[in-house]
């Protein structure tokens, strides 16, 4: 599902109109950002929680030219899923 | 820093930047995660624009090895959940680590030596992996490493600079000694001026013993340097001090030479000035050049009727009334209040002749085209409203080619206003010869 499928969909579960769905949702998204960047986690509890991590820097070896490159280190968003979702993606697996 | 915001914190952090209430922020939020669960259980893929793209993922079922017992165990397929997040995102949360970039790696060398050059970046950049703080503590610390070695390159600088400071000293020095002597300059020629026909004269005069300094530092410093070779036991600190002394020179004779270009400038602009204030512009052939701005607006009514309306006896007394007058002032220099009363005077005179001379005249007025004064100028001039250049070419059609490109020297006559019906009052009459202008004018495109 794409960003515009998703918003229309919370337009009718809300019963709000267009413009003030996309400002909630530009307003929650600038907050994740800011949030993020300052290196605070947000959970959610049932969903999941997202959470910037740091990556060491590693060597990696390009197979095709057989070059070792050093990749730096690195900040990086990793979103755990919440129980709620692993259960229904259990659910779906068992199927 | 390394918070955890849950769900209530989320509610209140979006209704105070949305200056909503936190139930309508926690209504948007709740449905908001509940849609996306769905949307995710489901086992589709949900992209959100500037967060990212959750994807559930199908794994193959894999065999693996209970570590415990040894036996092998099967891993039944199933779903893990990715998330990738937008490309926005992904680098506000890299920021503080944006600058690196992948390096390629040498073949032979090996990951000691490589600890052992980068000593100072890798920990550093291991530390930063543990806690950002740090990195920020490192980062100007490597900064301050990087500047050791720099600041004794300052010194020298320093060091070189000081020599420069030296030079420049004498070299305002001799700046001091040059300025008063053209400022004597000056109080020399003015007096010179006052036989105006001489400047001429006096400009060479001023030239002279101005280049004559330009010369005379010029073998002063040659002289130390035979000296330098006869003795070349010379002391270095001697030797350096004729290089100096000759630097010094010759910076002096350039600056002689700046300021006696200066001077000259400013000898030429004040004769000019001076003629100007006294004989109300220079006379070159019948043309009148005044710069002065108010005389050049003041006299021309007075300087063009005279000069090219030669048939009309009337503005000719009024030339010599106001030849009369600029005598009377030349001999009174201090008076200029009373110079612009004569000119005054005849400018009214002027004024009264000009209509006279329009109206009754049988005789045509004849203008000669020069540059600044156009079809349009007298058009103006004489008819009131510039529109009217067309009637002036009319009457001189066989004189002129194309009314855009008329000869300086030209000699037109000026029709009688009453020809042409020619009337800047009469808004029709306007734009007849407008419609006249464009129709003559297409004619040259």
């Amino acid at each position: 599902m794409d960003h515009k499928t998703f918003l229309t969909q919370l337009q009718t579960r809300l019963g709000k109109d267009k413009e003030e769905v996309e400002s909630y949702m530009s307003a929650f998204l600038q907050i994740m950002k800011e949030r993020c960047s300052q290196m605070d986690s947000v959970a959610i509890q049932g969903f999941g929680s997202f959470e910037p991590k740091k990556k060491l820097e590693r060597v990696v070896v390009n197979p095709a030219t057989g070059k070792r490159m050093l990749v730096p280190p690195k900040m990086i968003l990793s979103f755990k899923p919440g129980s709620a979702i692993k259960m229904k993606l259990k659910m779906l697996s068992s199927k | 820093m390394n918070e955890k915001i849950s769900f209530p914190d989320l509610v209140t952090l979006l209704a105070a930047k949305l200056n909503v209430t936190k139930k309508e922020a926690e209504a948007f939020l709740k449905e908001f995660f509940t849609v996306s669960t769905e949307v995710i259980s489901s086992g589709e893929e949900l992209k959100i624009n500037e967060l990212g793209v959750f994807k559930p993922i199908w794994v193959e079922p894999r065999a693996s090895v209970n570590v415990q017992t040894g036996e092998p165990v099967e891993i039944p397929g199933h779903y893990k959940l990715s998330f990738v997040p937008d490309k926005a995102l992904r680098e506000a949360v890299n920021a503080p680590f944006s600058s690196f970039s992948v390096e390629i790696l040498n073949d032979h060398v090996s990951t000691e030596e490589m600890m052992a050059v980068g000593d100072d970046t890798l920990p550093d950049s291991r530390e930063a992996e543990e806690e950002t703080v740090e990195a920020e503590e490192a980062a100007p610390a490597d900064d301050a490493a990087a500047q050791e070695p720099v600041s004794p390159v300052v010194e020298v600088e320093a060091a070189d600079a000081v020599p420069e400071a030296g030079e420049t000293q004498p070299q305002e020095a001799g700046e001091d000694e040059a300025e008063p002597l053209p400022a004597e300059a000056l109080p020399e020629t003015e007096p010179a001026e006052e036989s105006p026909e001489a400047v001429d004269e006096v400009r060479p005069e001023e030239e002279q013993p101005e280049e004559l300094p330009q010369i005379e530092p010029a073998p002063a410093p040659q002289e130390p340097e035979p000296d330098d070779a006869v003795g070349p036991e010379a002391d270095d600190a001697e030797r350096d001090y004729h290089e100096y002394l000759q630097k010094s020179a010759s910076r002096r004779a350039f600056w002689w030479g700046a300021l006696s270009g200066l001077g000259l400038v400013a000898v030429i602009c004040a004769a000019a000035w001076f003629f100007l204030r006294d004989e109300a512009g220079i006379k070159i052939g019948e043309y009148t050049l005044s710069l002065s701005s108010d005389e050049a607006f003041a006299l021309r009514p007075v300087e063009n009727n005279p000069a090219d309306t030669a048939v009309i006896p009337a503005p000719t007394d009024t030339v010599v009334s106001a030849g009369i007058a600029d005598g009377d002032t030349t001999a009174s220099v201090a008076a200029e209040t009373k110079r612009v009363e004569p000119v005054a005077d005849t400018e009214q005179t002027a004024k009264k002749a000009a209509p006279a001379q329009v109206q009754p005249a049988a005789e045509p007025v004849v203008e000669t085209i020069r540059s600044g004064v156009f079809l349009t100028t007298l058009a103006r001039k004489y008819f009131g409203h510039k529109t009217f250049w067309v009637y002036i070419y009319e009457e001189n059609k066989r004189v002129i080619d194309n009314p855009n490109q008329i000869p300086i020297g030209t000699r037109v006559v000026i029709p009688n206003a009453a020809k042409y019906h020619i009337d800047a009052q009469d808004r029709h009459s306007v734009e007849e010869a407008k419609a006249l202008a464009v129709k003559i004018l297409s004619r040259y495109e």
